[in-house]
């Protein structure tokens, strides 16, 4: 007993024994603490890392996470404020807003409820935002009386949780109705809808794509795209929840469905149903309170307008198929340069007319290529399955050499061409380079300093889940930092320097095959290319053109 | 890893002898430290405090006594550090308000004897608690006690005394302690 333990005759030493014997554990904090003040060093690469990393992450958030869901949908299913009422009353209006259907349907066994069941991933987790839940057809077709039971249960879940906010349908093709289609054979196995979208001409012949894409939220998931043709819900949505009801009842929906709202989407589904659901339908999951189940009519009710959120499996999808990625890269280059243009020069006499280089390209000049740098960070944003937008932000350091001797202060001459009146004249200049005899050889190096935002086009060539093979091209409108340049003289015996002919805006391009990566931490975005200077580095009224251009290897990193 | 090789270590400013020392020492010190806060934060700061002050004066230790008893020594002048910066010791709280402090079960929850008992000591008003930790339990005098505290030798004694005291209440109303028998006297009675 505690008392016969804890002695006051003794009470100092009863203490200390107690006291001795308590031990408490730290928390990672006070090593933390303690490690960063003994090693400051790593301290701040950190800061600046985290620094560097919060800001793109709200760049990003910015970018991909701020979705306007569309007004107007031209498929899809829209609950309009002033259609509620037709929306709650009319199935006519409920298909007329747009569940797409299939051409050619036998529509007219269509016996339509709504059902529960988990998400696209098959797992039987209901998250907190719901369970998903199918609007089927052909329930009897399908035997599907037990199954309408049983997930008619995760109805009374979602009915249940009031935490959802959002929601999601997706419209799933039935292959029982599609007997007399010969595409059903594809859709015999569980794989068969991945063959299917494996080849996107099917997806893309057959999808209102141009609808598709003009949903414009930023969260559609890769995946689920590929499965399934997922149409996002724009709702505007009363206060009250119960005005927004979606009858769904039996109904010869195919008499009553206009044209315009037909869409063959010939999305396919497998048959078994633990997979996919087989009957065409809808995929709804996210959806809020009050959700009923009746065997015969079935209420839908979406109370809350906004754009939809994925459940947790389309989050863990979405994180791994971001449609924006950011490459970081350093690319040495091999830097050289073209000229073109015919130079002027002036008779011995100076008298006119003036004499025109007959061959422009011998301009007797001696370069050689030197080593420069690409550094940059580039931003893609997938705008289909191959294409993606680039953009991001450049450095370019391109330098050349050009092979002259040391010589007497000299006179040396410019011919220029008046824009105005396009009447050449000329611009004496002090040298000290020149192509004359001499033993002192110098290396007059020609650089510039380019800072540019690419703008451009990234095309997946071939691709699997581990290497991928891309083109990209893009425009580079540049600013140029520092430059400097040695311009030959009209007779082509002296070097002359004049800042002021340097441009200090140019445009460039890019182009070349990228090969990607993975490897365990990060991704690898590796390919050779071209980077070629499409103005001139000088001026418009000096006649001779110069074109830098780069060759080098890129290599970035992804995470 | 021997305790030669991790002072070495922790003198070559080796993180990995210091997680070692660290790891080897922090849970009893925080114990020691625990005693002495208002808060488990509290505590965690003054450790922290301590172990960095331990790390940078490391090459000090000589070795003439246990390490653990050195660097409790650092922690506990650490603690002290941190108290004075917020509490004066000269504060006397009378024994009637031993009586005042309510003790019940939200205060301690259920655990071990040893913890029951540094839960009681942290009940304690803090100038009687360090008084009481530096006494009772770290050994020090109480000329030592008034040059780490800057108070009065005599201040530090009748502290200890109440500190003393009221601990015992605070045992007895938690039923750690039995109460002492009265001594009862005799009394004979003649005719």
């Amino acid at each position: 007993m505690m008392e016969r333990r804890f002695d006051m005759s003794d009470f100092e030493q009863s203490l200390k024994d107690h006291a001795d014997q308590f031990i408490l554990f730290p928390s990672k904090r006070v090593w933390n603490g303690i490690y960063n003040n003994l090693h400051p060093g790593s301290r701040w690469p950190s800061i600046s890392v985290a620094i560097v990393l919060l800001s793109t992450l709200i760049i990003l958030g910015n970018l991909n996470n701020s979705p306007k869901p569309p007004k107007n949908l031209k498929s899809g299913i829209t609950f309009s404020k002033e259609d509620n009422s037709s929306a709650t009353n009319n199935k006519a209006s409920y298909l007329k807003h747009g569940i797409p259907l299939q051409k050619n349907m036998p529509l007219e066994q269509a016996d339509y409820g709504i059902s529960g069941r988990n998400s696209i991933a098959e797992n039987n987790e209901t998250s907190n935002n719901g369970t998903a839940g199918i609007l089927r057809k052909n329930m009897e077709n399908n035997n599907s009386i037990n199954e309408k039971n049983k997930i008619g249960n995760k109805w009374s879940e979602m009915k249940a949780n009031n935490n959802s906010k959002d929601y999601r349908i997706f419209p799933i093709k039935s292959t029982s109705g599609l007997a007399q289609n010969n595409k059903t054979e594809k859709f015999n196995n569980k794989n068969s809808d991945k063959n299917y979208f494996s080849n996107t001409s099917n997806i893309n012949k057959e999808l209102n794509y141009q609808e598709y894409e003009k949903l414009g939220n930023s969260n559609y998931i890769d995946e689920l795209n590929n499965s399934l043709f997922q149409q996002r819900i724009n709702a505007n949505f009363n206060e009250d929840p119960s005005e927004n009801i979606l009858n769904i009842d039996n109904s010869n929906i195919l008499e009553e469905t206009s044209n315009s709202i037909r869409n063959e989407l010939e999305i396919p589904v497998s048959n078994e149903i633990s997979s996919f659901v087989t009957p065409i339908g809808f995929f709804a999951y996210n959806l809020e309170k009050n959700v009923d189940v009746d065997n015969g009519n079935t209420e839908v009710v979406v109370s809350k307008k906004g754009s939809p959120k994925s459940t947790n499996t389309a989050k863990k999808l979405r994180k791994k198929n971001n449609k924006i990625e950011w490459v970081y890269y350093v690319t040495p280059l091999i830097s050289t340069a073209t000229f073109r243009g015919k130079g002027i020069t002036p008779m011995a006499n100076n008298y006119f007319p003036i004499v025109i280089f007959q061959n422009p390209t011998s301009y007797g000049m001696i370069y050689n290529a030197k080593m420069g740098f690409e550094t940059g960070a580039k931003m893609t944003y997938a705008l289909s399955k191959k294409w993606k937008f680039l953009t991001g932000f450049n450095l370019n350091y391109s330098d050349y050499n050009i092979v002259s001797n040391l010589l007497h202060p000299t006179f040396a001459t410019l011919m220029f061409n008046n824009e105005a009146t396009g009447i050449p004249y000329s611009k004496s200049y002090v040298t000290f380079y020149g192509n004359g005899q001499s033993l002192n050889q110098v290396g007059l190096t020609n650089y510039s300093l380019q800072a540019s935002i690419p703008v451009g086009l990234q095309y997946e060539i071939w691709g699997n889940k581990k290497i991928q093979i891309n083109l990209a091209s893009s425009i580079e409108p540049s600013l140029v930092l520092k430059s400097h340049s040695y311009i030959i003289s009209a007779d082509k015996r002296y070097y002359v320097s004049d800042p002021s002919l340097m441009q200090k805006m140019n445009i460039s391009g890019n182009f070349g095959p990228v090969i990607t990566f993975r490897s365990r931490k990060v991704k690898w975005h590796i390919g050779p290319e071209i980077h070629y200077q499409f103005l001139s580095t000088y001026k418009n009224y000096y006649p001779i053109r110069e074109h830098s251009i780069d060759y080098g290897i890129r290599i970035g990193i992804s995470k | 890893m021997t305790e030669e090789v991790m002072l070495q270590g922790c003198l070559d400013n080796l993180s990995s002898a210091q997680g070692v020392l660290y790891n080897l020492y922090s849970p009893r010190m925080l114990g020691v430290c625990y005693r002495y806060a208002r808060s488990r934060e509290d505590a965690e700061d003054m450790l922290q405090d301590g172990f960095i002050k331990v790390y940078s004066q490391i090459h000090q230790f000589k070795g003439d006594g246990s390490l653990e008893g050195w660097i409790r020594k650092i922690v506990i002048h650490t603690c002290i550090n941190a108290l004075k910066k917020n509490k004066k010791f000269s504060d006397s709280v009378d024994l009637a308000f031993a009586s005042t402090i309510q003790v019940n079960d939200n205060n301690i929850s259920s655990m071990l004897q040893a913890k029951q008992v540094v839960e009681c000591i942290r009940l304690l008003p803090i100038g009687y608690r360090t008084v009481l930790n530096l006494y009772a339990i770290e050994g020090f005098s109480h000329r030592e006690i008034s040059s780490i505290l800057e108070i009065e030798e005599s201040t530090s004694r009748s502290q200890y005394t109440r500190a003393k005291s009221m601990l015992e209440e605070i045992l007895i109303k938690k039923k750690i302690l039995q109460k002492p028998r009265e001594n009862v006297r005799m009394v004979s009675v003649t005719n």
